[in-house]
């Protein structure tokens, strides 16, 4: 293998940054910091502003009340054991963050969740700098810091973010590592997808892009040492998690759900994706990069193979994959934010703005305000409360699930036991509610369920026998699982339903409750 | 005009009485503010059930005072008949034999359970059975997490007509001398006629409740089953008037109360099917009552109800105890199950203060402030004993058991949380290093590379 040459890291008309002191030192400290602090607003305030107005989904459920089992809190821990499905990289964060700052509040986990997005957004823009100079990356990072995808998803308590934040930490090493063929970026890119895996194991899909580029752009040249280099720290981190199960008395608990995993059905249409991300990512920004790669092609590089290899695999492989999640392509946006940003900062370029810089720069910004305008506007609507009984997973929290928990938690004595129409809303009962609570859905048989749900195998003999006190009902699931929803009426209307609590949300569903729930007693 | 003013009136009436029923708050005492209990207890359920003694349904149970270890019930040979466990049996139900208590008692010996069997030409062995946990889950439960009467005898040495009798008027049914085949032929005062007075509302909940079967459904002298099990219906008022009648309900009622905050004071809960009259209905009768007292616990009126489970009779099964004589100077029959639940009950306690079904009566007597019924529930004991109204009120418990599923196994969570922060320093440690000698490699000159290309990036 030949050695990229260092000479690609020296780029000719690089701003010269040595540092230097005094009133000058002041005001290039001052003109460094300013675009991160801009950013850092604004990514800040579209994270945080009203960030626990509406109670966890059933992930975020999850993912608190696994972090709150790690951090020793035995109440979860019987509802959201430690070893469910995922590496708990961000769960022992939020378990951290939670053991300074408290437990309780559904806003310190979603807070560190903010967190990371922000960072990811400043990622975002060091990427962009890096690869297309200072203005693609604040346009870049401003883009991702409004998009109502990284917006929506980072604002939840996911592990999403988290990965996405450390495979854009990954790409970035890799594009220092292509300039520069040193060892330690390659050795930090491996790192960053140890981390990645350690957040979400699906980073390891990540993976097959930067080979896709590495076999595509043969000019772009490996050593050898350099993949071992990188390996090792990636191979030593991912350990991490099957020997941290083994330490703490659990080793199988991931197997068993890749297995699931591997053999669950079709839960959204192939065109899912096709009908959803481009406008979470916003048609505009979406757009803006399409026609930058196409009107900036003579200009190509081997970055812009880079970033398509890395937005493309993901999107071919979750596309075939059966399971599909609204979150699960998040780590394609920061890459869509930079080309976008690319195309925008490009501008200057026109032949009609060459001899007239400021009318280039006034057209820059305009264009990147209608650019952030168009995010921020859908944005806004997607992190205001629902009002509306539908709700797609991934979106954002469940409207009306928090008050019906903890009316559970008020009214409901402490072993009793529920059935929900499935184990989304079962999810979201047991962590506010801190009563079991099974799902209807939730198949019998091992080899199509999801290990982490409990079924009952038999909810009319269970009911019969008193082994169920509580029937829940909700909108949400009834929309996803209609047959599941019948069935569960059907029970109620069995077993004497009464309902006990009814939860609206809005002025919308005053007459159509949300969420339900139904004291059932059989006839002895 | 004067007949559709008269229809307005007639209407105007029946809805604000039926109103006022739908309160709780009985037509003549309405405008009389109903008197306050004297305890927390705001509800008093009062269940009662079939034929059991004791030691046919706790004579194993620990602590208790159950079936001696000697125990063998003499024949008329010389010959014995030992206590043993019905469980995986499918045991029939005892015959009734009338007057069998008397032979069983005789004269305190307590000796003639086999013996007045044989002689009758029945199962000598039979009333010698008992069951256990294993058979009584929900009973055994509740026996553990609260109150068990090992001192609670039948109201009588009759059978249940007689017992039920007392259970609601603290005395025999008082029969009124009449030719009329149709005409009630009891008539005497009971806790309700009480509770109406004082305006404590009340309801008289019936498993399968059929309105129609009353008094004036007998045939002949025998009463219908339904007026055994609920003995208001045997009384004129209680039939004929709709302001009393509407007050005797269905049990499926008892669950819609609770869920919509209409538990009246006082509920007398009378099964058939899961009566427990017979060993087949036990599994019924189980189920009746831990569903009774989970819909209990999972309702508001947990921390302000009390609720009182006990049989009616001894019904031909053995028990040991010989039966004191009560506080108007009659003989009790044998002793009979009894369990109280409720927030403010004591936990696993065995009581063996001396009570019959007067005590309920007495109970709700000085709770609310109602004069006795007769010298049987004047002269209670009472089981002020089995309260702690000092403690807080208990937590509610579901007694069901949970479904069969798969228990989630704890972990040890300190080596997770330690590897987990470990590798997630060591990996940014690297990533540092490497942004660090990179930036150092530059010369310092930070990572803002431009857009214009170098040769050496296109492709041969």
């Amino acid at each position: 293998m030949s050695a990229t040459t260092d000479a690609l890291e020296t780029v000719p008309g690089a701003p010269d940054s040595t540092p230097r002191f005094g009133r000058q030192g002041t005001r290039r400290l001052i003109g460094a910091a300013w675009p991160v602090a801009a950013l850092v607003a604004v990514a800040g305030t579209m994270r945080f502003v009203g960030l626990d107005a509406v109670g966890f989904n059933s992930d975020e459920a999850v993912y608190a009340g696994t972090a709150a089992s790690l951090g020793g809190d035995t109440s979860l821990e019987p509802y959201f054991p430690v070893f469910r499905a995922h590496p708990v990289l961000f769960q022992t964060l939020v378990a951290g963050v939670e053991q300074m700052l408290g437990t309780g509040t559904d806003w310190v986990p979603r807070a560190v969740a903010a967190v990371v997005g922000i960072a990811a957004v400043l990622v975002t823009f060091s990427l962009g700098r890096r690869l297309y100079g200072p203005s693609a990356g604040l346009i870049a990072g401003l883009i991702l810091a409004v998009m109502p995808y990284h917006v929506v998803v980072s604002r939840q308590v996911l592990l999403d973010g988290m990965m996405t934040l450390f495979v854009t930490v990954a790409l970035y090493c890799i594009v220092s590592y292509v300039e520069s063929a040193r060892a330690t970026w390659m050795c930090a890119a491996g790192s960053a997808m140890g981390l990645a895996f350690l957040s979400k194991e699906t980073a390891v899909v990540l993976l097959g892009g930067l080979f896709a580029f590495f076999a595509l752009t043969p000019w772009v040249t490996l050593r050898l040492r350099h993949i071992v280099a990188g390996f090792v720290p990636f191979a030593a981190l991912v350990a991490i998690h099957p020997l941290s199960q083994a330490l703490a008395g659990k080793a199988t608990a991931g197997s068993s759900y890749l297995i699931y995993q591997l053999s669950r059905p079709e839960n959204h249409p192939m065109t899912f994706y096709a009908s959803v991300v481009p406008w979470a990512v916003g048609i505009f920004v979406l757009t803006a990069a399409v026609v930058g790669l196409v009107w900036l092609r003579r200009e190509g590089t081997w970055r812009e193979r880079l970033l398509m290899c890395w937005a493309a695999f993901p999107i071919v492989f979750f596309t075939i994959w059966p399971v599909r999640g609204y979150q699960y392509l998040l780590p394609i946006a920061p890459v869509v934010a930079v080309l976008a940003g690319r195309a925008v900062s490009g501008l200057v370029t026109v032949r009609a703005f060459r001899r007239r810089r400021r009318t280039a720069q006034a057209a820059v910004i305009a264009v990147t305000a209608i650019l952030v305008a168009s995010l921020a506007v859908p944005t806004a609507q997607q992190i205001s409360p629902s009002t509306t009984g539908s709700f797609l997973a991934g979106t954002g929290g469940v409207p009306g699930g928090r008050e019906a928990g903890h009316w559970v938690a008020e009214n409901v004595p402490a072993n009793a036991r529920m059935l929900s129409i499935g184990p989304s809303m079962a999810n979201i009962l047991q962590y506010y509610g801190q009563r079991k609570v099974y799902g209807l859905s939730v198949s019998p048989n091992p080899e199509v369920r999801n290990p982490a749900y409990a079924p009952v195998s038999n909810p009319d003999r269970a009911l019969r026998r008193g082994e169920l006190q509580y029937l829940v009902w909700d909108s949400y699931s009834a929309g996803r699982s209609p047959t599941f929803s019948a069935k569960l009426r059907g029970l109620v209307d069995r077993y004497n339903g009464v309902p006990v609590y009814s939860g609206t949300v809005g002025a919308g569903t005053k007459d159509r409750p949300v969420i339900i729930i139904y004291a059932v007693w059989p006839d002895p | 005009m004067k007949a559709r003013l008269r229809a307005i009136v007639l209407v105007a009436a029946s809805a604000s009485a039926a109103f006022g029923v739908a309160l709780g708050a009985p037509g003549a005492a309405a405008s009389e503010p109903a008197p306050q209990p004297a305890t927390p207890v705001e509800h008093f359920i009062y269940v009662m059930q079939g034929s059991a003694t004791f030691d046919h349904y706790y004579g194993t149970y620990d602590g208790a005072d159950g079936i001696p270890d000697d125990t063998c019930q003499p024949l008329a040979a010389a010959d014995c008949v030992q206590p043993f466990a019905l469980h995986g049996t499918d045991p029939p139900p005892l015959s009734d034999i009338g007057g069998i208590q008397e032979a069983q008692y005789n004269d305190g010996a307590m000796d003639g359970f086999a013996a007045a069997f044989e002689a009758a030409g029945r199962d000598r062995r039979a009333p010698m059975g008992y069951f256990d946990r294993r058979d009584l889950p929900v009973s055994w439960r509740l026996a553990d997490d609260y109150v068990l009467f090992d001192r609670f005898f039948a109201a009588s040495q009759h059978g249940a007509r007689t017992n039920r009798s007392f259970w609601v008027a603290a005395a025999p049914p008082r029969y009124v001398t009449t030719t009329d085949t149709t005409a009630a032929t009891i008539d005497q005062p009971t806790i309700f006629d009480r509770l109406e007075s004082a305006g404590v509302s009340w309801k008289f909940y019936v498993q399968d409740y059929d309105p129609a079967e009353t008094f004036q459904a007998r045939g002949g002298s025998r009463p219908v089953t339904q007026t055994i099990r609920v003995p208001l219906l045997e009384q004129e008022r209680f039939v004929t008037d709709p302001a009393l009648a509407s007050h005797i309900v269905d049990l499926a009622e008892y669950r819609s109360d609770l869920a919509a905050g209409t538990l009246p004071a006082v509920s007398f809960v009378a099964a058939s099917r899961s009566g427990e009259r017979s060993p087949a209905s036990i599994p019924a009768g189980q189920r009746l009552l831990g569903g009774m007292v989970d819909a209990l616990a999972a309702s508001r009126y947990w921390t302000s109800s009390a609720m009182l489970i006990t049989y009616d009779s001894p019904g031909g099964w053995y028990d040991h105890v010989p039966p004191p004589t009560s506080a108007d100077g009659e003989l009790l029959g044998f002793r009979v199950p009894a369990l109280l639940v409720g927030a403010h009950v004591r936990s696993g306690v065995v009581d063996s203060t001396p009570l019959d079904s007067s005590a309920g009566l007495a109970f709700v007597e000085g709770n609310w402030g109602l004069e006795p019924l007769s010298a049987r529930d004047a002269g209670s004991p009472g089981f002020g004993s089995a309260f702690d109204f000092s403690a807080p009120a208990r937590e509610a418990t579901i007694i069901a058991a949970a479904p069969v599923s798969t228990p989630s196994f704890a972990v040890r969570t300190a080596p997770v949380m330690w590897l987990y922060g470990a590798a997630a320093i060591a990996g940014l440690a690297v990533i540092g290093i490497a942004y660090a000698s990179g930036r150092g490699h530059r010369g310092g000159r930070g990572s803002a590379a431009p857009a214009e290309l170098n040769p050496l990036e296109q492709p041969p």
